[in-house]
């Protein structure tokens, strides 16, 4: 481990993941890049999302995968054995060093290797465990198989997102464990900040489920104050809401509330509908979407998406280009913050990453090193975090612990 | 223990943001223990709280009190606005700003949501008001953070969902992006990401006793949520496919029809073996008894034919009763359910995951509880939404120490209210 003189207040925190894919890496990435000691215990195939890609040239390859690389940034890799005894006391002794323990395993996990998150804490009386599961640790679903796709599913999102008269509609592939991820990062933070106010460690418990039906972008409650399902494909504000073509591709406007329809009028050169009252008023105004839509369109029609967009923000109309991901590599306000950076991996040569979620002053968001090699700092990490000597490091290797 | 150790106690938090993002991330934090206290533009109404009934697309309560007090009875507000005290103010006033000043000094934290300029345009940017409270945290959450060419632009979460690409990745293939509908998913991200950064500022003032400001572009918070798609490009130059349903690799994926009118049940086979036990449970006749199938290569490749043998079967049964079925059997499958139905879920019931609170204007309905569970709280706080102005005496009378007579004529002069009748 780096042992340098200057600590900021993150560099001291020790991580340990364990979990495949998507939820627990990203949960810890987002500590990693900001400078905290993020270890990694992988088992001895290596982190699922190794083997899921993209892959340069599509050419599959353990180290080489684009999940894994841009999850992982930062981090260190220990493989470690959890079904045997050594393994399970390598991790105890690991588990007496760590600030935080990020897991994404069934409930019955770590009990099933004799390791209640009780008896952790006794071995550790600061430690703070995160457990993500998909449906909490209790309950009929408990046990429930799922993926992202089902988890979606089986959240209220999922039943009133689709096209008009078509089924039930995924969001991108993923973007719920990103969800749930982020759900764990920011509580096991809080914990972590109240430990600096001298608490004691914490067990915090995230249910996929809940983290998607507990935040916005839920209908639960718009359902019981309007006794009103959500159908698929409608449009829930005033027009124009949603979306429109363009010359070249398409734009988003977010509301039509009257304070938006009128600078829209005012920045499709249409000010002077706002002199008759059947437009003005906004009650007036409901019944005429066709009638506008037409000046409307004439106008979009006739221009690039980015130029209605740089346009209508000028006036404060709320309308925003429909991207594709290419888009975001030549976008003028990406480019300008850098958003993207480039690190050399030393297999795949220089990558393009995605940036810092958040930009604090005080705080460096940054691409120390790329994601680790499958397990590249097992040696050191128990050499000199762990104090195993060389000798027994040999036997660890030989009886498949490490 | 009895006592709730929460970890944000002590921590007095001013919330400046409206709609979804800035709200639901200060909720989190009043979850946390923290004292939040929400300013709301007066006379302007909040986006949120619109004045007129016309605008009942928001999720208006309808009732007697409604009627009179419409801005108090919104879903789009009340769902996002838990554990909060509510100071009604003008800020574009002079007394308003030194009122904020006042509230600064003992506060920890400022959040803001304006796009960018405003607060400077107000006279109270992160530098001023640095001067009341040197070891202040500030966070700004505009669309596309506080610098470059768009850190004026505007927008809601349905924006954001179109810029960083995922709009079109909603859009099934075979259809128009003018057929996907407005999400604002971008919102939970950003409320998320706002209580971490929080956080790691606070956790960051414990340790080396300095404040900061923090610029949070909500685009950008987003963007690696697609991570996927974006290393795809980064690597290889190849935009995402439009899939609906599908997965690359898994097959078939889908949702299903069953019993009933608009019912439905999404089946997810991750592998062949998932494939072996789904067919144990089919009769011999169907047609997805294809040695073909067995393999998922084949199954991507007829995936249509196979959706429509797999939702002969579907269509008959019962969603509940099949995912419980196919649940048992190890195979990866949920129940399609609506709003409604959520609410009413045995899993949910059981681990008590809504809780019945009454609001004064809106009336009584159940609302989610916390997204977390902290082994330290035993008692989560959930506090109702507040209603427009609710704090204003208590807030400028406990806090700031300010008299009967110096709120009243505040009152008076219409630097703060609790009505936004015209």
């Amino acid at each position: 481990m780096k042992n340098n003189k200057k600590h900021n207040a993150f560099e001291n925190l020790l991580i340990l993941e364990i979990g495949d894919l998507i939820a627990a890496p990203y949960c810890t990435k987002l500590f990693a890049d900001y400078g905290a000691q993020v270890i990694k215990l992988e088992p001895p195939e290596g982190d699922y999302s190794r083997k899921s890609g993209p892959f340069p040239n599509n050419i599959p390859h353990q180290e080489t995968s684009g999940l894994y690389l841009n999850l992982n940034t930062n981090k260190k890799s220990m493989t470690l054995n959890l079904q045997n005894l050594d393994g399970r006391n390598l991790f105890i002794k690991l588990i007496t060093k760590a600030n935080l323990l990020v897991i994404d395993k069934p409930p019955y996990f770590l009990e099933s290797i004799g390791l209640s998150f009780e008896k952790l804490q006794i071995l550790n009386p600061n430690l703070i465990i995160t457990s993500i599961t998909p449906f909490g640790d209790h309950g009929p679903y408990a046990e429930y198989e799922t993926n992202d796709f089902i988890s979606f599913a089986l959240t209220n999102r999922m039943s009133p997102h689709g096209i008009i008269d078509g089924p039930p509609l995924q969001y991108g592939s993923d973007v719920i464990l990103y969800q749930i991820a982020t759900t764990a990062a920011a509580a096991s933070m809080a914990a972590i900040f109240s430990i600096s106010n001298k608490q004691k460690g914490d067990i915090i418990k995230i249910s996929g489920m809940e983290a998607q039906i507990g935040n916005v972008d839920t209908r639960t409650v718009f359902e019981q104050y309007t006794q009103r399902l959500l159908q698929r494909g409608s449009i829930d504000l005033r027009y124009p809401t949603g979306c429109y073509p363009c010359l070249d591709g398409y734009i988003v406007f977010g509301s039509g509330e009257d304070r938006f329809f009128r600078r829209l009028c005012h920045a499709i050169g249409q000010s002077n509908l706002l002199d008759d009252p059947e437009w003005a008023i906004p009650a007036n105004r409901e019944s005429r979407q066709e009638e506008f839509e037409i000046y409307l369109l004439e106008w979009l029609l006739e221009r690039p998406k980015q130029n209605v967009f740089e346009i209508c923000q000028e006036y404060g109309v709320m309308c925003t280009p429909i991207n594709q991901i290419s888009d975001l590599f030549v976008d003028p306000q990406l480019k300008y913050r850098k958003y993207f950076v480039k690190s050399n991996h030393e297999i795949v040569g220089d990558i393009t990453y995605t940036g810092a979620p958040f930009n604090l002053s005080k705080l460096k968001w940054r691409i120390n090193h790329s994601a680790p090699r499958l397990s590249q700092h097992t040696k050191e990490i128990c050499t000199k975090l762990i104090n195993i000597s060389i000798k027994e490091l040999v036997l660890l290797k030989s009886n498949g612990t490490i | 223990m009895v006592n709730d150790n929460f970890p944000l106690k002590n921590i007095r938090i001013i919330e400046l943001t409206e709609v979804w993002a800035g709200p639901m991330g200060n909720s989190l934090m009043g979850d946390l223990g923290a004292d939040i206290i929400k300013i709301e533009s007066f006379p302007r109404a909040p986006i949120t709280r619109p004045q007129d009934t016309i605008a009942a697309r928001r999720g208006l309560s309808e009732n007697k009190l409604s009627k009179l007090r419409p801005w108090d009875a919104y879903a789009s507000h009340n769902m996002a606005n838990r554990n909060k005290k509510g100071l009604s103010i003008d800020l574009k006033t002079s007394k308003g700003k030194k009122t904020l000043f006042e509230l600064v000094k003992c506060s920890d934290v400022l959040i803001e949501g304006y796009s960018a300029g405003t607060m400077e345009n107000l006279g109270i940017s992160y530098e001023i008001l640095k001067k009341h409270r040197p070891d202040l945290v500030m966070v700004s959450m505009p669309g596309w953070g506080l610098e470059g060419p768009y850190k004026k632009y505007v927008t809601l979460g349905s924006g954001l969902d179109a810029y960083s690409g995922h709009w079109l990745l909603r859009t099934p293939p075979n259809t128009e992006p003018t057929e996907t509908m407005s999400i604002y998913h971008t919102d939970a991200v950003a409320a998320l990401n706002l209580v971490l950064s929080v956080c790691m500022a606070l956790h960051q003032r414990s340790n080396e006793g300095v404040g900061q400001n923090i610029d949070l572009s909500q685009a950008e918070t987003f963007i690696p949520h697609l991570t996927k798609h974006i290393m795809e490009y980064s690597m290889n130059n190849l935009n995402p496919l439009q899939i609906g349903n599908r997965h690359f690799s898994r097959a078939p994926q889908g949702v299903y029809t069953c019993q009933g009118t608009n019912q439905w049940i999404a089946i997810s086979i991750r592998n062949d073996k998932d494939w072996f036990q789904l067919c144990n449970l089919i009769d011999k006749e169907s047609p997805l008894h294809n040695p073909d199938y067995e393999n998922a290569l084949s199954r991507i490749k007829d995936h249509d034919k196979i959706d429509i043998f797999l939702n002969q079967w579907t269509q008959e049964q019962n969603k509940i009763e099949l995912m419980k079925l196919l649940q048992f059997n190890k195979i990866p499958a949920g129940a399609i359910m609506n709003e409604k139905e959520i609410v009413d879920n045995e899993h949910l019931i059981s681990r008590n995951y809504f809780i019945k609170l009454d609001h004064p204007i809106a009336g009584i309905h159940s609302y989610p509880k916390n997204i977390w569970e902290f082994l330290s709280i035993k008692n989560p706080l959930f506090k109702r939404a507040n209603l427009y102005g609710e704090h204003n005496e208590e807030i400028l009378r406990e806090l700031l120490g300010i008299t009967r007579t110096g709120i009243k004529r505040m009152w008076k002069e219409k630097i703060i209210g609790d009505s936004l009748d015209n």
